[in-house]
């Protein structure tokens, strides 16, 4: 997952904190050295308990279907073997608005290809990009003048009143009454589903 | 979530991942544990386990802080220079000019990144 490391418009600098909390990650903050929990990015001890990180849009996929949309990328100058143990099958999209968290596991999703919701009376879409089922994306789907309702059609993501065709994956408007508008990423990213129990046990989980 | 996992396998594994990650060091000077030990850690900061701040249920202080290194100063190469395997997975960000990726098999070992992404600041974590 990734944060945007401002509080107020400052930029802080987190560590490791070496601790776990409902069994995943904590950092320190090296200025008030408040320790943060990473799946809420909230802060839970210390000077600054309470506050939040905002969650900035980022996803997980393979390095080919990441190259492949986003040719222009640069690669952290490391080596990366084959992944094990972790695979998109096992896992769940999670989108945490703050009032409301909900959760959509994989497999379910690539056989519907596009999820249309309500989360924390925000409008949102889960869509698998039909070009590479290893490549996810949560929308919001208000325009500046219209709510989109997201189908997958003949492996096209088509707004279901405008006929409008967005890219599933960058979310760009590609052809039809709309297609000036693109839709807005929203923060969001994977989860094994125990997991989310966990962390958001006031949380909904589709399929139901 | 992963750092769930991460966090498990650090319990039991602290000298394998430590040991891992210099020894990646060693493969390739590029890489960003490098630069990790260039940003001098605060030794003064507060720590409010330490202090006797009441931590809350199911807290548990396993490892000093940055036992496990984030990545203080991440390099970056054009996506042709790297030879990951197609199928790994990566953590990918893309901002208005630039998109970042970082592989999961790195994350694994180093669970942070702090970085910055069209000159906002951010944490990727794993």
């Amino acid at each position: 997952m990734v944060h945007r490391r401002e509080i107020d418009g400052e930029e802080i600098v987190l560590g490791n904190q070496g601790a776990l909390w409902g069994n995943a990650m904590t950092w320190w903050d090296h200025d008030t050295g408040s320790i943060w929990s990473q799946p809420l990015g909230e802060a839970i001890l210390g000077p600054r308990k309470g506050a939040r990180l905002e969650l900035m849009p980022s996803t997980l996929t393979t390095w080919e279907a990441w190259q492949a949309a986003h040719p222009e990328t640069v690669a952290l100058a490391v080596h990366a073997s084959a992944t094990d143990g972790f695979h998109l099958e096992n896992m769940a999209v999670v989108v945490d608005l703050g009032a409301e968290a909900a959760s959509y596991r994989i497999p379910p999703l690539r056989d519907v290809g596009v999820v249309n919701d309500v989360v924390a009376g925000i409008e949102i879409a889960v869509v698998i990009d039909p070009g590479d089922p290893q490549r996810w994306a949560v929308f919001s789907r208000r325009l500046d003048d219209a709510t989109v309702n997201l189908a997958m059609t003949d492996g096209l993501l088509v707004d279901t009143t405008s006929g409008t065709v967005f890219d599933p994956f960058l979310g760009l408007g590609r052809s039809g009454l709309l297609a000036d508008e693109d839709l807005n990423k929203l923060p969001a990213f994977t989860a094994f589903p125990s997991d989310f129990e966990t962390f958001f046990p006031e949380g909904r989980t589709w399929p139901g | 979530m992963a750092a769930v996992a991460i966090g498990i396998a650090a319990t039991v594994a602290i000298a394998v991942v430590v040991g891992f990650a210099v020894s990646v060091q060693s493969e390739q000077t590029s890489d960003t544990s490098v630069a990790a030990t260039e940003r001098p850690i605060p030794s003064d900061v507060y720590d409010p386990v330490r202090a006797g701040e009441e931590p809350p249920p199911g807290f548990r202080q396993l490892l000093g802080r940055d036992q496990i290194a984030p990545v203080y100063n991440p390099v970056y190469v054009a996506s042709d220079e790297v030879d990951w395997p197609s199928e790994s997975l990566v953590l990918g960000v893309a901002g208005t000019k630039t998109a970042k990726a970082y592989p999961i098999t790195h994350l694994n070992q180093r669970e942070m990144v702090i970085d910055t992404l069209d000159g906002t600041p951010i944490l990727a974590s794993w």
